[in-house]
């Protein structure tokens, strides 16, 4: 067993294409079936910062629908965010508040990366986020990712994982 | 067991020992298959329904072996309770019975941070029992946790997820404040296995919860080896469950029983003497009415007889008691005492005491006594200077009233019978004497309390002064005689009279002559 262990959440609105961006990235994950059920799903990531390794426990918590809100209690004890936004929602910086309340209400104010989803399908886009940044010191970055093509995945958890040790 | 206990037990379980007949059948038959395990939850399905498939794992061998031994203790009043624990339970008796058989054993422990759901800790009972990806699966499982106790304990209100079971194991969760333990077993667990797990985790609380309640998912930060070490005797578990199954533990709940017995018995035996004895005791008191007794006391004796001491003032009172407690049935002993008996024997033993006393003071007395009240029985024994005396002592004991016993043992001193003569105008012994001297000797050693006075004579023919020296050196003489025979020097007072002794002056005047010189013994009664 790895000495350090991390829990990092992964939140995003429903199909952003949160679990795709986990398939690109870890070893191993439980079947898709679980999140249906209860409405996370546990993934984990060997990482190697500098020269210690570290365990991350991704929690993929289920996405908001109309009829079912986010599950807060699954970010109890998260050492770090992933907000995962779709490129294509022109109402990301609402979006991104609202994630970042939801965390700040269960959880104090841990460090939070931005990834904007999906870039592929709009290659061009690039967010402005300097406000949302000064707003809140716990945004460390934001990614341009694709499950697709696994441009920035790697990246983006790395950052991660760096900022919540 | 008694006829009627037999009818009881078959009226009781006829419905349980039919279907344990139906299972043993079965099961019979089975064990020549026992290594098809599809087979197995086929047959036995019909009786005992999905708790089968859940109890036939792995080790089908053990759990059937287990399983026909809880059969051949199938005792009654075991079987009773297990009805009742199943009715209370809702659920079948088979199903209590397969629980008692299924061994609980403990493979696996987590310690779980509670909040990330972070694992601080996993142990495995061996590598068998190894998990895969364990950070996994306690994150899953606290999610799991999480979601239960959020959603479905929320509300039902039925407080936290305890155990989830799946196959023939379980997964046990024992949680605290910032972590919980998950234990996966064998079996399901049960009060005591519950209980071991509680303590342990109390006692990980207890030294390191701080540390535990900091835990930000860096695992060195932890006492990783103390806690383990702690948590590593859940393993033990198995064993421990094990023996409170067998033989021995019956017999120490027997054991247990029957010391619980003792007292139980004791305090109705004790209870009920004591409401016999008040009983008793109120009748008693109703039947005394003109009888006073003082200082009443009333105690318990054995066989549910009570005695009563106290006293009455008189003798008649006593003799009224006693009277009517003969003709009352009740089994009292009495123990009650006049005060006018203890008086009259007062008197008694003053009497005694006086009259010994006074013979004491006789010469050649030496006299002891002793008096026994309740018998009115005095025994006397002692020493007194002669028959005289003695007969006059036991007269006067004999008329002190009230004395109904006696025993008397007085003895009188010898007397000393016969003389020493001498020749004319001589103190010479003549041989003769020899013998009688021996016999004095050896009286006056047995009385050595007494001196004995030796007087020497002379006839009264010549000087005065001459024969006063005659006499004096004949009582010499016989002295240094008894001397030589151990007599001590000091036991004698030596007399001598110059004339012959007063006894013999009746006698003839020669005869009177010879007789005069002598020498007379006598007992000197002053003690030493």
């Amino acid at each position: 067993m790895i000495k350090i262990q991390k829990k990092v959440i992964l939140i995003g609105n429903f199909s952003v294409g949160k679990t795709s961006l986990i398939k690109r990235f870890v070893e191993n994950s439980f079947s898709d079936d679980y999140i249906s059920t209860i409405g996370v799903k546990i993934s984990k990531k060997n990482v190697q910062i500098y020269d210690q390794k570290a365990t991350l426990l991704i929690w993929d918590i289920e996405g908001a629908t109309k009829i079912k809100p986010i599950n807060t209690i699954y970010a109890r004890g998260a050492h770090g965010a992933i907000i995962v936004i779709d490129v294509q929602d022109k109402k990301y910086p609402e979006q991104i508040k609202e994630h970042i309340r939801i965390c700040n209400s269960v959880v104090k104010e841990i460090p939070s990366v931005l990834v904007f989803n999906k870039i592929d399908l709009e290659p061009d886009f690039r967010a402005n986020i300097e406000e949302l940044k000064s707003q809140y010191p716990q945004i460390k970055g934001s990614f341009y990712t694709s499950a697709k093509t696994g441009e920035e995945v790697e990246e983006m958890f790395f950052k991660i994982a760096k900022e919540i040790k | 067991m008694s006829e009627e206990l037999k009818r009881l037990k078959n009226l009781i379980l006829e419905e349980e020992i039919n279907s344990i007949a139906q299972l043993k059948k079965r099961i019979a038959i089975l064990e020549e298959e026992s290594n098809n395990k599809e087979k197995v939850i086929d047959a036995l399905y019909p009786i005992m329904g999905n708790m089968i498939s859940r109890y036939v794992g792995e080790s089908f061998k053990d759990f059937m072996y287990d399983l026909n031994e809880k059969m051949k203790l199938m005792v009654f009043i075991k079987a009773f309770i297990r009805k009742i624990k199943a009715k209370f339970l809702g659920i079948s008796e088979i199903e209590l019975l397969l629980k008692d058989s299924l061994i609980v054993r403990i493979d696996t422990i987590f310690l779980i941070h509670k909040e990330s759901g972070l694992l601080m800790i996993d142990l495995y009972r061996d590598h068998t029992t190894k998990i895969k990806e364990p950070e996994m699966v306690a994150s899953m499982l606290s999610a799991i946790r999480s979601f239960v106790n959020e959603w479905v304990a929320e509300n039902t209100k039925m407080g936290e997820v305890n155990t989830i079971e799946y196959g023939n194991s379980s997964i046990y969760i024992e949680s605290a404040g910032s972590c919980y333990l998950a234990v996966v077993m064998r079996g399901t667990p049960e009060f005591m296995v519950k209980n071991k797990i509680s303590k342990v985790l109390e006692y990980i609380i207890e030294i390191f919860g701080y540390q535990i309640g900091k835990f930000d998912g860096d695992i060195t930060k932890l006492d990783i080896k103390e806690i383990s070490t702690t948590l590593l005797t859940l393993f033990d578990i198995k064993e421990n469950h094990k023996k409170t199954k067998g033989k021995i533990p019956f017999l120490s709940k027997l054991v247990l029983f029957i010391l619980f017995l003792i007292p139980t018995f004791w305090f109705i035996q004790e209870y009920r003497e004591n409401l016999v004895i008040e009983k008793k005791r109120d009748i008693f008191i109703d039947n005394l009415k003109d009888v006073k007794i003082y200082d009443m006391e009333i105690s318990k004796l054995k066989n549910n007889k009570i005695s009563v001491n106290g006293f009455v003032m008189s003798d008649n009172d006593l003799e009224n008691l006693n009277f009517k407690l003969q003709n009352s049935r009740l089994k009292i002993k009495n123990r009650v005492t006049s005060i006018e008996s203890s008086l009259v024997t007062t008197q008694i033993q003053k009497e005694v005491d006086k009259s010994i006393k006074i013979f004491n003071k006789i010469e050649g007395s030496d006299i002891e006594y002793k008096f026994d009240n309740s018998l009115k029985y005095i025994s006397i024994k002692g020493i007194v200077a002669d028959k005289k005396r003695k007969n006059s002592l036991i007269s006067i004991i004999k008329n002190i009233y009230g004395l109904e016993n006696f025993n008397f043992q007085i003895e009188t001193l010898p007397i000393f019978e016969k003389q020493i003569y001498f020749d004319n105008n001589e103190f010479k012994i003549k041989d003769k004497y020899k013998i009688l001297l021996d016999k004095y000797a050896k009286i006056m050693l047995q009385y050595t309390q007494y001196y004995v006075r030796i007087t020497g004579y002379t006839n009264e023919i010549g000087s005065t002064l001459v024969n006063k020296k005659l006499s004096l050196n004949r009582a010499e003489m016989v002295k240094e005689e008894l001397v030589k025979r151990g007599i001590n020097r000091d036991k004698f007072i030596l007399d001598s009279v110059a004339s012959e002794p007063k006894e013999i002056l009746i006698l003839s005047t020669k005869k009177q002559k010879e007789l005069s010189r002598c020498v007379i013994f006598s007992w000197e009664l002053i003690k030493k």
